[in-house]
Parts: C-alpha cells; sequence; structure tokens
C-alpha cells in the first residue's frame, strides 16, 4: 500500500524518537488512525489535516496512555514532520 | 485529492486556450486568460501539496503571481494592438512575464526540491523520489520558456520559416515545451515496469499488524529497556 509511505516516514521518527522499533511505532500511529477515524477508513484516504488532527489527539491520548513523559514535545516533533513531508501524502499516493 | 484536480484544470487551461484561439482566432488577450488560470493552478497546487499548516511564505508567493498575471492581462487589454508597433510596450510585457513564468515553476521546482533533499536518504520506494526529480527539473525547464522570446524579431511572425532567427526561437521554445511534456507525464503516469525499474533491489518491509493489546505489551517491553 503505497499511502503508507507517509505513515511509515513518520513511524521511523517516531521510533528514533521514543526508542522502539519502527513496527511499533507504526502500529501505534495505525491504531491511533482508527481511533480518531472510521475504522474500515482505508489508509490511503486519509488527508492532511485528518493526519494532523490524529497526531493533535488520539496519538497524544495514547503516549499519555504509555506513560510517555515527554508526550506534548513529541507530538509537536511529529507534527512538524508532517508538516515539512506532507508532500508524501499526493507524490506517493497518485497513481494514475 | 483536491490539489491533483486542480493540478489537471490548470493543465488543461494551457492547450485548450491556445486551441481556442487557433481555431476561432480569438486573439492574444482571450488566450492570456487560459494562462492565467493554468499559472495561478500551478501556484494554489504547490502550496496545497507543500505548505499547508505553513501557508504564510506560500500566499505571499501566490499574491504575487496574481498581481502580475493580472498586470499581464491588463496590459494586453491597454496595449495589445499598440504593442505591435512599439518596443516599449513589448518589452515591458515580456520583461513582466519573465518574473511570473519563472516565479510560479521555480516555486514548484524549489519546493520539490526541498522535500526530495530531506526525503532522500530516507527509506522511501525509489520511483517516489524520482517523481520528486522529474516535477522539479521539467518544472525548471518550463520556466525558462519565457527568455527566448527576447530575441524573437517583433516584426516577424513567431516560427516564420524564412527567417532564421524566428524560426530558432521557434525551435528553443518547442524542444522546452516538449521536453517539460514528456517529463511532466513520466512523473504522473509512469508506468508500472518504469516503477519496477526504479524500485529495483529496494525491499518492502513487510508489515504485521498487531491487536491492541500485543502492540501495548511490545511498546512498553521496549520502552523498559
Amino acid at each position: 500500500m503505497v499511502l503508507m509511505e507517509i505513515i511509515k516516514y513518520l513511524g521511523d521518527k517516531l521510533a528514533k524518537e521514543i526508542n522502539i522499533s519502527p513496527p511499533a511505532a507504526r502500529g501505534l500511529l495505525k491504531l491511533s488512525i482508527k481511533d480518531e477515524l472510521d475504522p474500515f477508513r482505508p489508509l490511503f484516504k486519509i488527508t492532511f489535516n485528518e493526519l494532523r488532527n490524529v497526531l493533535q489527539n488520539s496519538f497524544k491520548k495514547r503516549l499519555i496512555n504509555l506513560e510517555i513523559s515527554n508526550y506534548e514535545a513529541i507530538v509537536n516533533h511529529m507534527i512538524i514532520e508532517l508538516e515539512l513531508n506532507q508532500s508524501l501524502i499526493t507524490m506517493a499516493g497518485v497513481y494514475l | 485529492m483536491k490539489n491533483i484536480a486542480i493540478l489537471g484544470i490548470g493543465s488543461l487551461a494551457f492547450p485548450l486556450g491556445f486551441i481556442v484561439n487557433f481555431v476561432f482566432n480569438m486573439g492574444q488577450v482571450f488566450q492570456e486568460y487560459f494562462v492565467f488560470v493554468g499559472l495561478i493552478s500551478v501556484v494554489v497546487f504547490t502550496n496545497m501539496t507543500f505548505y499547508k499548516g505553513r501557508m504564510k511564505k506560500a500566499n505571499i508567493i501566490l499574491i504575487i503571481a496574481i498581481i502580475l498575471g493580472v498586470i499581464q492581462i491588463v496590459l494586453l487589454n491597454l496595449y495589445y494592438p499598440l504593442e505591435i508597433k512599439s518596443d516599449l510596450y513589448y518589452y515591458l510585457r515580456l520583461s513582466l512575464d519573465l518574473p511570473y513564468v519563472l516565479l510560479v515553476f521555480n516555486w514548484l521546482a524549489y519546493s520539490c526540491y526541498l522535500a526530495y533533499r530531506r526525503l532522500k536518504n530516507q527509506d522511501i520506494e525509489p520511483w517516489i523520489k524520482v517523481r520528486y526529480k522529474l516535477i522539479a527539473i521539467s518544472s525548471f525547464i518550463i520556466s525558462l520558456y519565457p527568455i527566448p522570446r527576447y530575441f524573437q524579431p517583433r516584426e516577424i511572425p513567431w516560427g516564420d520559416p524564412t527567417d532564421p532567427i524566428s524560426l530558432l526561437i521557434f525551435g528553443i521554445t518547442a524542444v522546452i515545451g516538449i521536453t517539460y511534456a514528456i517529463l511532466l507525464s513520466i512523473s504522473w503516469f509512469m508506468p508500472e515496469w518504469m516503477k519496477k525499474y526504479f524500485n529495483k533491489g529496494y525491499k518492502r518491509e513487510l508489515e504485521k499488524e498487531f491487536t491492541e493489546e500485543e502492540l501495548t505489551n511490545l511498546i512498553k517491553n521496549q520502552l523498559s529497556k
């Protein structure tokens, strides 16, 4: 699934940030998406604004539940990464 | 994706304006409206694709492009019959057309290049990186389009086969246009075999789906190490 690229990218950044494996980080992001949006919504249909809301809401809650102390800084860093690399949503997502 | 729809409309506006003008002889002013739609669509696409959430700088570029586009339309409306006779109006309009086109396409090229630079060492499928490069290169090439027009003899029709300079300039702009069209088409309509070629040697990690419980335990274990 090509649209996974942005999640894969953010997952790699998150893995380095909190010292967990990339698959676990990606899993955390995907579960956060399911919390926030329709769980049956295909990942390739997620927009930039939805992904930003996921990071600000459900993702943040999950970090708090995992007792990660600097969760605010991590959320902010992830939002900056998303904003800087948002073009991946289009560049990896357009299959004509 | 709204941004792709906008880019599509913009890409259609250029040939549509040219064809309608060519068939019905609607005039250069009429064609300029289509050019305006096309160029502004490129800026809107760039802003929507690369700058959501940090639109300040992007909106400044959009406003400058709109102003330069409106100036082109106004100048053509006011002086088009005159500029055929007057160097002043002709070169004034060309001089303002240059920053207009340079700004629009190099804004896209620059944004693509910056994104590519950030992503080139990341674990991303190589064909996607090629798409960034192709769009950046093709946008830069088309941004050079207005430059040869400075050397077009004003009193000689565009591409006149009896005038070597006019013919040469026509040839150069045609090469620029065709190169742009080919590179841009490859970047957006890249065939599957080409994607496979660029992805040669790249291995995608198989994605494991975790249950809620599995993931929580996995992360807690990894965090406690």
